[in-house]
């Protein structure tokens, strides 16, 4: 992708020594704040034409509220919360309210999302870097849903299930059970540009391999990098369906849906032109395969990893295949998007000893203020 | 896999678990050594009616050498190692040399079957629990290969290859390149159990969704426990198809072929009834899912996963697939084997017991 973005452990030690780390640990403040309100949500497409409800510059960072309504009826919003005693007052909840009173079903079904954002500068044949600087579950739940027909077992589920899982913000994790609870790992199902105006609406159910979208990554969240392919002036970019956890597969057809608080920093790259997304974690780079049939999905997945190490590492294509069969892990994202996905997690740490390069952004002690 | 975890008909454990917790002896002296015996291999598959090369006792422990033949031709395999400036006076290196000459000829694959080990008082319906106490690379060098019509891109990849790598069995790597090492994370490819008589010969290459065999799964390490289902009186284990690392996935078609020396210890199990293999680690149990279609695969693997956690831990059907959902990764074993593999990684610190089930491996 690009030879300088190295996480290199030795600098980064240096940099997280005793003496060095209190200069980054100022609480660092996002320039922008999107809220989950009626007027910033899109319902069920990425479409070219949609208005966008934030402009910013290249580099700026942005808070953005992300809602998901599983288990909130329509007739009546409030009731779902006044069953599970939830504060109605919450912010986050008076959001939710809202939106499902105010904003109208655009016939395409598809994920409540926030933005699209238009990032100035930003033309078709660049790169959207985003980085996923932060990501906060905002309310104290999340919901889980099966039905039959749907997720990775669709020919043996029963009847529709709802779960609704407590959250302990605090802790930072679901209470999944009396004696069962997951640490929570928050990140974005759905992050995405826009296509070309002549691809029309594009539901946002299913993720494209050049846009984006509905990617249910599990490995996306906070210290993530996501690299889009810009097809549209402004890129437009489009974020939502908030996960609190997942696991790699969202084998019942969700993960555990809910609200949550996301950083992102959004840069426009003309120095990279990709064809699919691409992504990379402190510790991974990350390459994906997308396709209705998980075998194919495997294929391109592989494929697209042999061309990743060709490119950025240089390696013929016999030693990126002998690698990838080695040392590198082939995980499925998910099975129930219609398109499924496999990704591959190539560790970094192989490729250390490349001393031109850059360390990688990412700081885990980083600290953010609010903006809103 | 239910607690309790032992049956307390072993006298072994028994005496590990007298302390407050179980720890393991400072060495395991294995009970018994299994040679390589060209004479004595199965060539390539797995049969109920292959005679045993060792009859042990349900709690011993085994010492197996494994052999990786990949890369040596029949005719001359000297050559393999003259060309990759590997000494011919290393006793690995005899001894593969050796074997290999033995098996020219006889349809044996490249990873000859070391096996079957006879298990008393195992009976089909019965559960082989085999833990893996230690595995070792036996020689220092290994083999990655590739073949156009193979492997996870086969119409992709232009022509064979066979890249050889040393390895630095000090710091336990593999150098890929100049500048690339490659943790190693030895495990075996292959463990099964015989098949059903009626079954005749099950040939190794493709993995079964019963009796296991060629399953590739990387995390069945030291310190990893398989449990597979007994078809047979007395099992039948085979071992074979050492690799000394691997991804997920097995891309090219073979991971780092190469020789291990693998110790472990068998228990018959009559209160466990399954149906597949399954695994445990330290860290996670894992369910699998096996079928020539990877879509499928992942079907096996999620109602392999659902009958587990209603198994150990006693959740229902949607508690149990909900977890699946939210807390449990799903991996790709290999795609390269005829019938490919997903595998689910449950975290075991998802579960807060009361009493925990200790495990048996300690670092």
């Amino acid at each position: 992708m690009h030879r300088h973005r190295f996480l290199l452990p030795v600098r980064m030690a240096a940099l997280y020594s005793a003496a060095v780390f209190p200069l980054l640990a100022a609480p660092i403040k996002p320039d922008f704040f999107l809220g989950a309100r009626p007027a910033n949500m899109i319902w069920g497409y990425f479409w070219a034409e949609t208005p966008p409800v934030l402009t910013v510059q290249s580099g700026k960072i942005v808070e953005v509220d992300t809602t998901d309504l599983t288990g909130i009826a329509d007739e009546d919003p409030e009731a779902f919360f006044k069953e599970h005693s939830l504060p109605l007052e919450l912010p986050a909840i008076q959001d939710l309210i809202a939106i499902k009173r105010q904003v109208k079903p655009t016939g395409i079904r598809g994920h409540m999302m926030t933005g699209p954002i238009f990032v100035e500068g930003a033309q078709p044949g660049d790169t959207l870097e985003v980085r996923v600087l932060d990501v906060k579950t905002r309310v104290p739940y999340a919901m889980n849903r099966m039905r039959p027909g749907g997720g990775g077992i669709p020919d043996l589920v029963p009847r529709p299930y709802l779960k609704f899982v407590p959250i302990d913000l605090e802790h930072n994790v679901a209470l999944f059970a009396e004696k069962v609870r997951i640490p929570l790992r928050p990140f974005q199902g759905v992050m995405a540009v826009a296509p070309t105006a002549d691809r029309g609406k594009l539901p946002s159910g299913p993720p494209y391999a050049d846009i984006g979208g509905n990617f249910d990554n599990k490995d996306l969240g906070k210290g993530a990098t996501v690299y889009f392919p810009v097809q549209v002036p402004g890129a437009l970019f489009y974020i939502g369906d908030p996960h609190a956890v997942q696991g790699d597969g969202e084998v019942d057809g969700g993960a555990a849906e809910t609200s949550n608080t996301v950083i992102v920093q959004l840069i426009v790259r003309k120095d990279l032109h990709l064809t699919a997304v691409r992504a990379e974690t402190p510790t991974h780079y990350m390459v994906m395969g997308i396709d209705v049939e998980l075998s194919t999905a495997m294929h391109k997945a592989i494929a697209n990893s042999v061309d990743f190490l060709k490119e950025t590492q240089g390696l013929d294509f016999f030693n990126a295949l002998s690698l990838c069969s080695l040392g590198v892990d082939f995980r499925v994202t998910e099975v129930v998007d219609v398109s499924k996905g496999i990704h591959s997690m190539i560790p970094k740490s192989y490729f250390t000893s490349d001393k031109s390069v850059e360390p990688y952004w990412y700081h885990a002690d980083a600290t953010y203020e609010t903006a809103r | 896999m239910p607690t309790p975890r032992f049956t307390g008909a072993f006298l072994t454990l028994a005496v590990w678990a007298s302390g407050p917790l179980i720890e393991l002896p400072a060495a395991v002296k294995p009970d018994y050594h299994l040679d390589i015996d060209p004479e004595r291999m199965p060539a390539g598959y797995y049969s109920a009616e292959t005679p045993p090369v060792l009859k042990i006792a349900s709690g011993q422990t085994v010492e197996i050498d494994t052999l990786a033949l990949m890369g040596l031709s029949d005719d001359n395999p000297e050559k393999f190692f003259t060309d990759n400036t590997i000494s011919l006076d290393l006793p690995s290196v005899k001894k593969m040399i050796s074997v290999k000459k033995a098996l020219a000829g006889k349809g044996a694959s490249s990873a000859p079957l070391a096996g079957p080990i006879y298990v008393e008082g195992a009976q089909p319906g019965d559960t082989l629990e085999v833990r893996i106490v230690d595995i070792k690379s036996y020689t220092p060098f290994g083999i990655n290969v590739g073949n156009p019509g193979k492997g996870g891109i086969p119409d992709v990849i232009p022509r064979p290859y066979a890249k050889v790598m040393k390895f630095d069995l000090q710091k336990n790597t593999a150098k890929f390149s100049d500048t690339i090492d490659i943790p190693l994370r030895q495990f075996q490819g292959i463990m099964a159990v015989s098949p059903t008589k009626e079954r005749g010969k099950l040939p190794s290459r493709p993995p079964y969704p019963d009796i296991g065999g060629n399953m590739d799964n990387k995390h069945l390490v030291k310190g990893t426990t398989l449990f597979l289902p007994v078809q047979i009186e007395g099992a039948g284990f085979y071992v074979a198809d050492p690799h000394a690392a691997q991804g997920n996935g097995e891309v090219s078609q073979s991971a780092i072929e190469s020789s291990n020396t693998v110790t472990l210890q068998f228990f018959v199990r009559k209160d466990l009834h399954l149906k597949g293999p399954r695994a445990e680690t330290p860290t996670h149990y894992i369910a699998m899912g096996f079928d020539e279609d990877l879509d499928a695969a992942v079907h096996h693997a999620i109602v392999n996963t659902i009958e587990l956690l209603k198994d150990v831990k006693g959740m229902n059907f949607f508690d149990a697939l909900s977890l699946s959902s939210v807390g449990v990764d799903y991996e790709v074993t290999e795609v390269v084997d005829v019938t490919k593999g997903v595998h689910a990684m449950i975290p075991k610190s998802l579960f807060h017991d009361d009493k925990p089930a200790p495990y048996w491996y300690k670092e």
